[in-house]
This record gives structure tokens, sequence and C-alpha cells, in this order.
């Protein structure tokens, strides 16, 4: 007996997993890896996704806790975009908000960036600063009190630019035009406290450029415009890009809409809708989503698919 | 100091005089191209400053109202002299909002800080698995799957707000648990922080799918070679991700870890939909944002010298005792940031979270 069990250990049979060559192993391990996030994908994203499109066609109802439907077509669609009478005007406000911010974002973006690339004195301390705006992004140190009417006293600002928007808007400048220009100006606070993170990936964009590629440009006698045309943009473009897709997405999420004479987020709109008590509701709420969805995701593959021709890959 | 000879003094002056642009302007040594080079740049740093300075007041400013408006006396308030700096300062809004019927804070402190530390943890290892899977270890519709990170990004939460709800109001995958229990009903976990822990484990948590794409970019910006030869020498795919990968792209995974934490501190979305506790700070301070009123009459019953030295229906308190709230909640992350902000700066430029 022990001869065999010592000739059994000379001699071991390889596991079937050491028998696997390299890149099925690899395959194998990139499987796992992946693994939590797959489940996640599945139950808590796909799966909800498509009963979010399968709830927009139902007529809903909650029984014993749990949520059952009665297929009844694309009624609700029809009742979201026919009959309710704010819908589209509030998703068609969010586009025109949308195609006005996102341009201005990635370009102040990308200029700040560009002004904080760079050797200077000051630096750490300027960079350390324009990370802030990740923290107001998330709108806890902004906001307007619903209750509060405030009197005239403080909102006369200390900063008052009237002269400057006078001055614009009769300056012969076509009134669209001007108009816009003033509404960037007015909106400064908000769009840079929204593009902490386009800021950001822009620097580490900007870093990953080889300085000797500025280098040949200057000896080959480009100026600072060129340099600019000819390699930083290029450079940055598959950034841009990114920056294009997160912005898009992020104006979409926090979409804020004019009920009245108050704002408020499109979000919250549809979820006061959905959550009013009546699972009746449900149904129409999940339409409402749904549209909401596929507006964004068709905008962000439209621009995508345009911006994407333009991008430049050094690779 | 050594005591130097005349000549050396000369020599020395001479040499300072040498690389002294002023020196050289004043001596007419210069060229016209050095001087317009050395304009120029003073000019273009200039530019570099005062648009920094303006923008960075920009982004200061709104932190600097809430401070401002905290600590202002009440006598004080609405007084034209106090709109920058206030004239009398005085901690009473900082202690209404930090009493137990604003935002009791300690124990919402530590509980906010505890939740959202576990969740940073696991949403942080979740991506960065699925990050280091996307980036290396390839397989047949990886590139697939790399698209419904994207969508993920693209997807707003909002929009599958109800299906989500509907998941952990009946909790049961794959039916198990429904089959245990025996009257085929899942669990449910709204209400419990349980239902969050899930979603970022599973990396489907606040902005997962931009964590995925940074940390992927973050692999791909280190050596292959490294990996390599760790997997010739026998390590294996665990080994090598926890004690090779990991170190190397600390950088980005630090970038992560301070977002995910600043995102899921502040998330009122999956907290009122999941989790609707009054602990969480951030959400405890936007349903406080709604009726304000009530929190300050409900906090004078139990202090009534308050009462006496403010008049709650004044919009002025309103308005100063909402912004010691909202401090107190921005408080800790100002903290936190203050101390991981020089390498997380640094970080976030090398990780190259660029493009492709």
């Amino acid at each position: 007996m022990k001869k065999e069990t010592k000739t059994a250990e000379k001699k071991p049979t390889l596991s079937w997993y050491k028998r696997m060559d390299f890149s099925k192993k690899t395959a194998l391990w990139g499987i796992i890896f992946l693994l939590p996030w797959l489940i996640g994908l599945v139950f808590f994203f796909l799966r909800p996704l498509v009963n979010t499109l399968w709830y927009s066609l139902c007529s809903m109802e909650m029984v014993n806790g749990k949520f059952s439907g009665t297929f009844i077509g694309v009624d609700n669609f029809k009742y979201v975009l026919g009959v309710n009478a704010n819908y589209t005007r509030y998703l068609a406000e969010s586009f025109t908000n949308m195609a006005k911010e996102v341009p201005f974002q990635i370009f102040l973006a990308l200029f700040i960036a560009m002004l904080l690339n760079g050797e200077y004195r000051g630096r750490g301390f300027f960079r350390a600063i324009f990370v802030i705006p990740i923290i107001l992004a998330t709108g806890v140190a902004t906001f307007e009190l619903a209750e509060v009417k405030m009197s005239t006293a403080t909102t006369e600002s200390v900063m008052d630019m009237k002269w400057l928007e006078d001055l614009i808007v009769n300056s012969g400048i076509p009134q669209q035009l001007t108009s816009l220009l003033v509404t960037y100006v007015q909106n400064i606070f908000k769009v840079v406290t929204t593009c902490g993170v386009q800021i950001l990936l822009f620097l580490s964009g900007l870093q990953a450029i080889s300085p000797t590629l500025y280098e040949v440009a200057k000896m080959e006698g480009c100026t600072q415009f060129e340099t600019f045309c000819k390699i930083t943009l290029p450079m940055v473009s598959p950034t841009i890009l990114v920056c294009l897709v997160y912005s898009i997405a992020e104006s979409f999420a926090s979409a804020t809409i004019t009920v009245g004479d108050s704002t408020q987020s499109f979000s919250s709109y549809i979820q006061s809708i959905t959550f009013n008590g009546s699972p009746e509701y449900y149904g129409y709420g999940a339409a409402m989503s749904f549209i909401y969805f596929a507006a964004t995701l068709v905008t962000v593959g439209v621009v995508c698919g345009i911006v994407s021709k333009g991008v430049f890959y050094y690779d | 100091m050594t005591k130097l000879s005349r000549k050396e003094r000369m020599q020395k002056a001479e040499e300072m005089a040498g690389i002294s642009f002023w020196v050289d302007l004043r001596k007419g040594r210069l060229s016209k191209y050095t001087i317009q080079k050395k304009v120029k740049s003073f000019i273009a740093s200039l530019f570099r400053y005062v648009i920094l300075i303006c923008l960075g007041f920009v982004v200061i400013t709104p932190i600097w109202n809430l401070a401002k408006d905290a600590f202002t006396d009440p006598a004080m308030l609405g007084d034209k002299s106090s709109s920058w700096i206030p004239l009398k300062t005085s901690g009473i809004f900082m202690e209404m909002a930090a009493s137990k019927s604003l935002m009791e804070y300690g124990k919402s402190l530590v509980y906010t800080l505890l939740t959202t530390l576990v969740l940073t943890f696991l949403q942080v290892l979740s991506t960065g698995l699925a990050a280091y899977s996307f980036a290396r270890l390839k397989f047949k519709g990886s590139n697939i799957l790399f698209f419904f990170v994207i969508l993920t990004i693209v997807v707003p939460s909002d929009s599958l707000m109800l299906a989500q709800y509907a998941v952990f109001r009946n909790f049961d995958i794959f039916g198990l648990i429904g089959l245990i229990k025996g009257n085929g009903v899942g669990i449910n976990m709204i209400g419990q922080p349980v239902a969050q822990f899930i979603l970022a484990g599973t990396g489907m948590g606040v902005k997962s799918g931009l964590y995925i794409y940074f940390m992927r970019q973050g692999v791909r910006g280190l050596p292959i070679s490294v990996e390599e030869a760790a997997h010739v020498d026998g390590a294996g795919f665990l080994r090598t991700f926890f004690s090779i990968v990991v170190p190397s792209m600390s950088g980005s995974i630090l970038t992560v870890s301070v977002l995910s934490f600043l995102w899921n501190y502040t998330d009122t979305y999956y907290t009122g939909l999941l989790n609707p506790s009054v602990n969480q700070l951030a959400y405890r301070y936007s349903s406080l944002q709604a009726n304000v009123r009530w929190g300050i009459d409900s906090a004078a019953k139990t202090n009534a010298e308050w009462l006496t030295r403010i008049n709650p229906s004044n919009p002025f308190v309103q308005t100063s005792i909402i912004s010691a709230c909202a401090l107190l909640v921005v408080l800790p992350l100002l903290v936190m940031y203050c101390f991981v902000q020089k390498r997380f700066v640094q970080g976030a430029a090398r990780s190259g979270l660029g493009g492709d």
C-alpha cells in the first residue's frame, strides 16, 4: 500500500487548472474578476432596465408587496407624449439647456485645465482649489430655500453687472448671441461648479502629452496658437469625447425644469408623479423614465458619432 | 559667512549683473527678441493669475458664504456691513444646527461616516477588479461588456428608480430566498443600508461606471512587462493583482476612493430610494431644507433660550440655520480633503484618466 501512494506522489497528474494554457487562464480569471460586476449588471441594471420597459407597457398593481402588471400596450407612452401637456415641454427644456451648457462647460474645463497645467508659483494651491467644485456639484453647499423669499435688500448684489450687460446688449452684435453670452456670464457660478470632474480629466489628459512635441513645435517656429491647434487639441481630443459623454449624461441627470415660477429637477418631477401613492401611476412614471433615458442615450450616441470622427488617437 | 575680498565681491556682482534681466536691459545688452519674449511671458503669467484668481473666487464664494451666514450674530443679520465679513460673530446657529432636532450631528456623523466607508471600500474593490479585467484579462466579449459600462454611465439612475426599488422591495436572486421561506416572497431590504452595500459591491453604486473607466485607464498606463514577469515567476492572477497592480496604481485608486467617498457621502438619491434613514447627513439635510421652519420650532422647544435671541420666521435666520447645517455636512469632506489634497491632485494628474 505504501509503495503505491509513493508512486502516485511521484507522478502527480496535473489538475485541470494547471493543464490549461495561459490565454485560457487569462480569460477564466477575466471572468472571475468581472463576476461581481456582471452579477450587478444583470440583476441591478439590465433586469431593471427591461422591467422599466415592461412596466411602461403595463397598468401596474401592487399585490402582496409584489408588483404585477397587465399588458396595455403603448397607452402609457401615448398618455405621456400626447395628453400630458408638460412632459414634452420639460423634455425640450432640458434639451436646450443641455445644448447651451455642455459646450461652454467643455470649453471652460479645457481652458482652466490649460491654465492649471504648467510650471508656475502657487500651482499646488490652485489645483487644490479647482477640485472643490466636485464637492459643490453635489448641491450641498448651494441651495435655494423654498420658503424663504429674500427681501430686495439682499438680492441687490454686491457685484452688480448690469452696466456690463447693457454694454454688451447695445454693442450691435446680434441679439441671440449677446443673450447667450449674458446667460453664460450669469450662470458662471453654476457652470464652474459643475465642471470639476471635467477639469480633472483634462488635466490628466494634458499631462499625458509628451513635452518633446512642444519642443519640436517651438523649434519649427510655431506660434502659441498653432501649437494649441496642432498639438494640444488633437492630443486631448479623446478626453474631449469622454468629457462630452460625461457632461451630457450629467446634464440630463441633473436637468432642471421651470414649473410655474420655481425650478425643480426633472428627476424629482418624475419621482413625484411615480410615487404619488397610487400604484396605477407606476406604469405611467416608468414610461416617463424610459423616454427620458432613451432621449439621453440617443443624444449621447449622435454626439459621439459625430465627434469621434474628429478624434485623433496617437498610438 | 566668510569675508570676501573686494575683487571677489566685484566678480560676484558682475556675475549677478550678467544674469539680471534689469541690468542687461538698462545697459542695452539685450536683443529685441529677448525683450519681446520676456514681456510676453510676463503678460501671459499675469493673465493666468488674474483668471485663476477670479475663477478661484467663484469657487470659494459659496463655501465662504455658508461660513459667513453660519457665524453671523443674530443681531447683525441682513446688515449691509456684514455682507462679506460679519461684524459680530456668534456660534448660536452652529449650536442649533448640531442640536438634536435639526441635524443630531454626533450620531448622524458617525453613522454616515461608517456607511460611507463601507460603501467606498466595496465600490473601489468591485470596480477595481472589473477595471483590471477590462484592461488586461481580455476574453471573448469583453469589449462588448465594456459597452455596458458606458451604458451604466449614460443611463440616468433615476430612470431605473422604480424597477430597482422593486428589486430590493422584494429581494430574491434566482428565487432561492422565496423557496427557503416557502411563500415565494423575498426579503424587504428597503430601509436598511444593506441594499446600498449590495449595489456598491456589485459595481452598480453611485457613478461606478465612471470609476471603472478611470481605473481601466490607470491600469493601461502601467507597464505590462512587470505583470508578465510576475506571471513568469509563478504568481497567480490574484497575487499579481493585489501585490503588483494595486500598489503601482495607488494614484488612481486614491483618486477613485476620494471621489467615491465624496459622492457616496453626499448621495441623496440612493439613500432616499432604498434607505430613507434620517441618520444619513446629506439626506437629513436635504429633507430639512424643505421645511426648516418646523426644525427651528422644535429646536426652540428644547432650548427656550434660543428663542429669545432669534425670530424663527425671519428669512435671514432660516438661511443662516440652513447654512450652518450645510456647513456641518460639508465640513468633514473639507477636513478630509485637506489631508489627501496634495496626493489626490497629483494622483489624479498621473493616473492617466484621459481618453484612450
